[in-house]
């Protein structure tokens, strides 16, 4: 056991003593903490509207004020309506005119507008034309959420870039652990400690240790300065971090050992850091994705990770992802450590 | 005597080819057996299955007495072992090296300044050793290997390309060891080296031990002891080699310096490398 703790204290000393590994480490946490903390905080579920009505104001100046989730803004004339979108201080703006005795709606929007704010816009001056015209749609319409109703707490965007921004710092481990097994391997000091009382097992084990020590050191930092642990979240980010762990271990284990230089290892890391950051892309661009994401073991982290971070499931929901991603630990970690004994002996 | 290394008929090939052929050796107690061949004649091999990284596919081995197929890590834990390739952690201390190989034989407490005053390494102490030179390095490793106080050092060219000062200071620290009582097994493909401090040596070729003996009984039985002599003659240098054990040798000189001026006259022992080519066919180097 002391044999195990002496090559962990050396190879986080030796991790750390090289400058690249250490500066790409701390740099990936301590920028994405200022990214988050930069992103905006809470999500603006006002959408805010501009009219204009030429006539008849008064009979509809209620039922618009009280619509839900719009702040209204009532302009006196059409170009002030036009300044108000120009100036961004609403979202669109509705003109209703007459045109030669025929009502005209028109429906102003800026450049900057995003198309689903247009689109809705459009939708409302259309209802807005059924209403006024006196032909309101006959159909009776319901909004049902399945799951919890969000309104009024919705995810802000950066809160889903923090498993972005996990799973980053995580994969920044293939690198350091990855290089450590590397050099051991093609300096030879791994020939110097395995002459002494050490043993292979023990050897592999140590490897194993640190970088199961470094990622969720890493990833309690990462945490920490990205707001995610809360009492709630602690022990179920921790079981998940620590399955992450082992994923980059494994991966680690099987790149140190194929590596024959720095930039092999380098170009192996970034191939596999790709692929695993493909599924992140699904939580922030949702339904975008195709079926063999979940192929991918990474996607069995992030998925449960966000889940339990951002909507407050438990693990127990989560059972089929953490399985699937800790057989393909297991199966991965054989591998490496069958690949490694290999190069040792 | 007590044999601390044991090899018998112990063999290894890397896919198909035969790195070390079936050799047999022993080295006894506080000797010193240099085993000399050229690059590729399975030195490092040989090396490498006594100390535990390879299993040898044939034969046995034994150190101190065990089984290093059984008792590998009770044999480690008494050797001390010094590679050709300078395996250092670059981005620590010489005295932080030590440390961390002191606590893999679970010293706690070592002396690793006076391992490093032995080795004339003390004032560099708490510098990197990416900062050090080759000739530092070896040394430093050279004190690495005495870490744990071994009984039986193997020392794979140890003063290989190394500046005559490092080389020295490398010789002196084995010629100690030695006197202290360790069992050092040497590879070199340097003959000069082998001849200072080999007790017995050892010709090893394309896998096979030609021969073991004492440095001295090889030149004796092998080597040719001649008297080169350089006279001038009709304005040319002309040189002669006579040989010692020829009876007509003094005749020869006396009929010379009556006829011509001789220039110079030296003796010349056969070296190891003489030996080791009529064994081989091959030179030491390269």
């Amino acid at each position: 056991m002391n044999r195990i703790l002496s090559i962990v204290k050396k190879d986080v000393i030796q991790i750390f003593r090289n400058r690249f590994i250490a500066v790409i480490t701390f740099l990936a946490i301590f920028v994405y903490a200022i990214i988050f903390h930069v992103m905006p905080s809470k999500v603006e579920e006002m959408y805010s509207m501009g009219f204009y009505f030429e006539k008849g104001r008064e009979a509809v100046e209620e039922q618009i004020s009280e619509e839900e989730g719009v702040e209204v803004v009532w302009a006196d004339d059409e170009n002030e309506l036009k300044k108000l979108v120009e100036d961004e201080d609403v979202q669109v703006g509705l003109s209703f005119t007459l045109l030669e005795g025929k009502p005209k709606i028109v429906l102003y929007t800026s450049t900057q507008t995003p198309e689903e704010i247009r689109e809705a816009g459009d939708v409302i001056a259309r209802e807005a034309a059924y209403s006024l015209s006196g032909y309101p749609l006959n159909v009776e319409f319901d909004e049902v959420v399945i799951g919890p109703d969000l309104l009024g707490e919705q995810i802000p965007f950066r809160n889903k870039m923090r498993i972005l921004f996990v799973v980053m710092i995580l994969s920044v481990e293939f690198f350091a652990l990855g290089n450590l097994i590397s050099e051991e391997i093609r300096k030879k000091t791994a020939d110097a400690i395995l002459v002494t009382p050490v043993s292979i097992p023990e050897f592999m084990t140590a490897k194993v240790a640190t970088g199961i020590f470094l990622t969720l050191s890493e990833g309690i930092l990462a945490a920490f300065l990205l707001n995610i642990i809360s009492f709630d979240t602690v022990l179920p980010f921790v079981v998940l971090l620590f399955l992450g762990a082992l994923l980059v271990v494994a991966v680690s284990f099987v790149l140190g050992t194929i590596s024959r230089s720095f930039l092999g290892l380098t170009a192996y890391g970034t191939l596999f850091m790709i692929v695993f950051m493909i599924p992140t892309f699904t939580l922030i661009f949702p339904g975008g994705y195709s079926f063999w994401i979940k192929a991918v073991p990474s996607y069995h982290l992030i998925i449960p990770l966000d889940g339990i971070i951002n909507y407050g499931y438990v693990l127990s929901d989560y059972l089929p992802e953490m399985a699937y991603l800790g057989s393909f630990n297991i199966v991965v970690l054989l591998l490496g450590l069958y690949v490694l004994r290999r190069r040792l002996t | 005597m007590e044999k601390v290394i044991l090899a018998e008929k112990i063999a290894y090939s890397y896919n198909k080819t035969l790195a070390v052929d079936h050799i047999s050796f022993h080295i006894d107690k506080g000797e010193i057996l240099g085993f000399l061949g050229p690059n590729g004649a399975g030195k490092t091999t040989t090396i490498k299955m006594l100390i535990g990284l390879l299993a040898p596919q044939d034969g046995k081995i034994s150190v101190l007495g065990m089984d290093t197929a059984k008792e590998l890590n009770k044999i480690q834990a008494q050797i001390g072992v010094c590679f050709e390739e300078k395996n250092l952690y670059e981005e620590m201390s010489a005295i932080e090296n030590l440390k961390f190989f002191a606590s893999l034989f679970g010293i706690k407490k070592i002396d690793a300044a006076a391992l490093l005053k032995k080795v004339n390494l003390l004032v560099e102490k708490r510098q990197k050793v990416a900062s050090f030179s080759k000739g530092m390095k070896q040394r430093l490793m050279m004190a690495r290997a005495l870490i744990n106080y071994p009984k039986v050092l193997f020392l794979d060219e140890p003063t290989d390309g190394l500046d005559p000062v490092s080389a020295r200071a490398v010789r002196d620290v084995i010629l100690e060891e030695k006197e202290k009582g360790a069992t050092i097994f040497l590879t070199t493909h340097d003959m000069m080296e082998a001849d200072k401090l080999s007790d017995r040596v050892a010709f090893i070729n394309e896998g096979k031990i030609s021969v073991i003996d004492t440095p001295e009984n090889l030149k004796h039985e092998y080597g040719k002891r001649i008297l080169k002599i350089r006279y001038r003659l009709d304005g040319r240098v002309e040189e002669e080699e006579l040989s010692l054990e020829d009876k007509d040798m003094s005749k020869r000189i006396d009929e010379i310096n009556s006829k011509h001026s001789i220039l110079d006259m030296h003796t010349e022992e056969a070296t190891l490398e003489d030996i080791f080519i009529k064994f081989t066919g091959r030179k030491l180097e390269g």
